[in-house]
């Protein structure tokens, strides 16, 4: 009954307005949005690096992974510094691993652990929001001089990144400008900001892909994650590189 | 006047019933002080072993200034260094009342057994250290019934770079891990379990994964050996604690750095001087520590709490025992001297003093509870015996696998308290008696000399 | 003339009854000297008790002065007062007032414990003698239950005479004892004050008694009956 009225003192207010765009469904805006961050379920793969620098009491750190993407699965290895070269990140769709050369076995991590400053586990690696969240529509807003779409993001399962998540996407590119990482009760915890100076060719398509992503803190905004990505590339991988039972040999 | 100390002894020979019914509140009532002393004395020294030497506080720990607070979240900066840490050996090993002391790491991260991870907390001990603290005779005398080690061998009972890790009962069963090293073959194979088989795989071999943030910020991980199986006597810390070598935590947390230094003391009472005769050494040194002592309420609240709880309870319970007994005696030493005013009239006509009636009577008093309070000990004395032979196993809030009521008398509040119970009925029986010495002997005599 | 050894100076007593004041004792001048056996006879409630009190000190009078030798007594110290009796009084009761769970010894030895000028062998000796006055050295070690009446009294009496006081009071000594042992507890006391010339002051209505003593003083609503 609400919604019938609702409907009813709604049409002439539409009649009133001018045209607008109409919104895509919120899940087609994730799926095109974690397009360009990375997920690439009808690929053979794609890869490209990722430098993960943070700035946090002070203390500077930088990490170089080389990212290997396969539909759902990931693998982060490190790259430098030397002393961490070989360690790797492994993504069996929302299960992950940690593993460094020399452990006799892989440890079963969670995706919403800090892996450098402010970049959880599941930051690192693709972005698969269309799989793992269910995403409303909470209007439109101007982010960065950018028309977006603001959706709203709740976790499908237990074992995702994150619980809630707000989530500003470009009218225009259909790529995610902005995201408010929310605790459960709804406050938000910290920020990412992303840019998208990096292109991917697809198929005959060209798209627009990730280039930085700018992570806060909430609560002491001088405590900076960011993650640069560079040469973003379709690659055809290998199933067996993601799988756990390589990591030990 | 020795023939009055007879002569009031005698006197006790009277009205019997009245006296058998106050020298019973007496002697129940201080075998109740005695019991609930036995208690407290023995619940406050087994916090006080088990927080100075079971859990490796020492009676002096020292921190990076800010440490206590501060390590959890920024662990380089509060920490102490290889620098601190040669000091410290320096001044502490010139120290003649320390009887030990041992670097410490402490810190959290996630023990994998191959299929799972799950939250830990890591106490990284010196080996040798571990050995004499669960060897050392405040131990065997105050948690005779504790036993630390439920399954296996300690950790220095094995190679330093081994990685011996001892899991609390209730991590090792949520990891599954219920094979320790000394259980499985020296040639097997690890390998990667089959996670899909449950638990089971997870026992195939007693190698788990220990994984925390670098104290530089990065992710680390080291392998471990689960060598055996504690408990921490506490729920809470049955379910995630793990204890493992400084070295080995130095490995995992990538630093040559340590969180504190813990020191026992040959002769705790000297603990004041002892810990300003550190700081000065150490400040000789250029070096300023956070000294702090083991009942410091910020590095022991689980000792000052039950310390402070349990004299609250003794003292709470001694003075309703005390008050009962002492009501009991002013009442009972009100109605003799009552009924025995016709007396009171006698002696004073005699010639008797004021004086030496309150005396007289005071003694008779005291004989009573002297009397009264030798039995009350024998009584106390035998039911804590009772007790301690029963072995009764009660479970407090929090404690893993209950504790055993085990009373120990301490003999000094005992005696101070029999003291006081003589002292509150001699002023009981003193204004019971001064009160009746007021009229004159012939009023006392009934008005007439009859 | 014998000595004096109380001398009550018009002494007065008055009671307070709820709101009234009733006197038992009006103006009464009286001297006891040494050696007598006197006999205080009056009715019941005519002061007789009263009278002992304010002579053995053991109550303060309303007004007069009470003198025992040349000590003014009222102006002395309770505790004083209390040495006072216990060296120069003995007291007899009427109903024994003997501790029971000490043995005869003991009871007569009572008010020589309270005497630091009496030494302890001095002590036995004394106690020892008193009891044979009154003829009790085989119930030396027995307790008053198992002593008669008259026994008990004897007891009594002995106590009173161990501290060898100048004077001996006794109310109505003989008014728990049947007529027989009564009159033998007044031929003890009358024997004492013969042959050691100890005075003996006492108050009675036993009409027997007023031929065996020396002086008897009248006692109506608190006046002294010449």
């Amino acid at each position: 009954m609400i919604t019938m009225l609702a409907l009813l003192f709604s049409i002439p207010s539409f009649a009133a307005m001018p045209a607008k765009t109409p919104a895509p469904a919120p899940a087609e805006l994730l799926t095109t949005s974690d397009r360009a961050r990375g997920a690439a379920q009808k690929l053979e793969g794609l890869s490209w690096t990722s430098e993960v620098e943070s700035e946090e009491g002070g203390n500077h750190t930088k990490i170089i992974y080389g990212v290997k993407i396969l539909r759902t699965d990931a693998l982060a290895e490190v790259k430098d510094p030397p002393r961490q070269k070989g360690e790797v990140v492994l993504f069996n769709d929302r299960t992950l691993w940690f593993f460094k050369p020399g452990l006799k076995k892989p440890v079963n991590i969670s995706p919403r652990q800090k892996l450098i400053g402010q970049a959880a586990n599941g930051d690192i690696a693709s972005t698969q929001y269309a799989r793992d969240y269910e995403a409303t529509s909470a209007g439109e807003d101007k982010v960065q001089g950018k028309d977006c779409w603001k959706l709203e993001l709740k976790a499908k399962a237990k074992n995702v990144t994150y619980d809630r998540i707000r989530y500003w996407v470009s009218k225009k590119d259909q790529v995610a400008v902005k995201a408010e990482f929310l605790t459960l009760s709804g406050e938000p915890f910290k920020s990412a900001e992303f840019q998208y100076n990096n292109s991917i060719k697809i198929g005959g398509g060209t798209y627009p892909f990730v280039s930085k992503m700018t992570i806060r803190d909430a609560v002491n905004a001088s405590n900076v994650t960011t993650i640069n990505y560079k040469d973003p590339r379709e690659e055809t991988h290998s199933s067996a590189i993601f799988n756990v039972n390589r990591l030990m040999r | 006047m020795k023939s009055f100390w007879l002569l009031s002894l005698r006197n006790l020979g009277r009205n019997r019933k009245r006296n058998f019914a106050t020298g019973s509140a007496i002697a129940l009532g201080f075998a109740g002080i005695l019991m609930l002393a036995a208690y407290q004395y023995r619940a406050v020294n087994y916090a006080r072993v088990y927080t100075v030497y079971v859990v490796h506080t020492g009676h002096l720990a020292i921190f990076a200034p800010g440490g206590l607070e501060k390590f959890a979240y920024e662990p380089l900066q509060h920490s102490l260094s290889a620098d601190d840490q040669a000091a410290l050996v320096r001044v502490l090993k010139e120290e003649p009342e320390v009887e030990r002391f041992e670097p410490q790491i402490r810190g959290q991260g996630l023990i994998g057994n191959g299929c799972a991870s799950f939250p830990f907390i890591a106490q990284g001990y010196d080996p040798a250290a571990d050995k004499a603290l669960r060897e050392h005779p405040q131990v065997r005398q105050w948690m005779p019934h504790f036993s630390y080690l439920l399954r296996g061998r300690g950790i220095w009972e094995f190679e330093e770079n081994m990685g011996a890790i001892l899991l609390s009962q209730g991590l090792a069963l949520t990891l599954g891990k219920t094979k320790l090293h000394d259980e499985v073959a020296p040639d097997s194979e690890i390998r990667l379990p089959d996670c899909t088989q449950g638990k089971a795989q997870a026992a195939l071999d007693a190698n788990v994964q220990l994984m925390a943030g670098a104290w530089a910020g990065n992710v680390s991980a080291v392998d471990g050996e689960v060598v055996g199986l504690f408990t921490t006597g506490f729920q809470e810390s049955d379910n995630s604690g793990i204890v493992t070598s400084v070295s080995h935590l130095q490995k995992l947390f990538g630093t040559d750095r340590v969180t504190q230094f813990a020191v026992w003391l040959k002769n705790p009472e000297k603990i004041t001087e002892v810990s300003a005769r550190i700081e000065a050494n150490l400040s000789s040194q250029g070096k300023t520590f956070d000294v702090l002592r083991w009942d410091d309420a910020k590095l022991s609240p689980y000792y000052s709490g039950t310390a402070g709880f349990l004299r609250t309870l003794l003292i709470a319970g001694s003075l309703v025992l005390a008050t009962i007994v002492t009501l009991s005696v002013l009442n009972s030493s009100t109605m003799t001297i009552l009924e025995r005013s016709q007396e009171i009239g006698m002696y004073r006509s005699m010639g008797f003093r004021r004086a030496h009636l309150r005396h007289l009577y005071v003694q008779e008093s005291l004989w009573l509870s002297l009397l009264s309070l030798f039995t009350g000990a024998i009584l106390g004395l035998l039911a804590i015996q009772g007790v301690n032979a029963l072995k009764i196993l009660y479970h407090p809030p929090g404690v893993a696998g209950g504790l055993y009521l085990f009373l120990v008398l301490p003999w000094a509040p005992a005696i101070a308290s029999a003291a006081l119970i003589l002292l509150l009925v001699s002023l009981a029986t003193y204004f019971a008696v001064s009160s009746r010495l007021r009229p004159s002997p012939a009023d006392l005599l009934g008005g007439t000399l009859r | 003339m014998a000595k004096t050894i109380v001398r009550l100076e018009k002494v007065s007593k008055n009671y307070r009854l709820g709101e009234v004041e009733v006197p038992a004792l009006k103006s009464v001048d009286l001297d006891i000297h040494a050696g007598e056996f006197t006999a205080v006879i009056g009715a019941s409630g005519s002061g007789k008790s009263t009278l002992l009190n304010m002579i053995g000190c053991i109550d303060h009078p309303s007004s007069g002065k009470v003198w025992l030798g040349d000590v003014d007594v009222l102006a002395l110290s309770d505790d004083k007062m209390s040495d006072l009796r216990n060296q120069r009084i003995g007291f007899i009761f009427q109903s024994f007032n003997l501790v029971p769970v000490l043995s005869v010894f003991e009871n007569v030895e009572l008010p020589l414990l309270i005497n630091p000028q009496i030494s302890a062998s001095e002590r036995k000796s004394r106690v020892s003698e008193a009891i044979a006055d009154v003829g009790l050295e085989k119930f030396s070690n027995n307790r008053p239950d198992q002593l008669s009446g008259g026994q008990r009294q004897r007891v009594a009496i002995a106590r009173a005479l161990a501290g060898h006081p100048s004077l001996v009071l006794a109310d109505e000594p003989t008014a728990n004892l049947d007529s027989e042992t009564s009159l033998k507890i007044i031929e003890l006391m009358l024997s004492l004050n013969t042959k050691r010339g100890i005075t003996f002051l006492f108050s009675t209505h036993d009409e027997r008694v007023m031929n065996r003593v020396s002086r008897i003083v009248h006692i109506k609503d608190g006046t002294i009956r010449a």
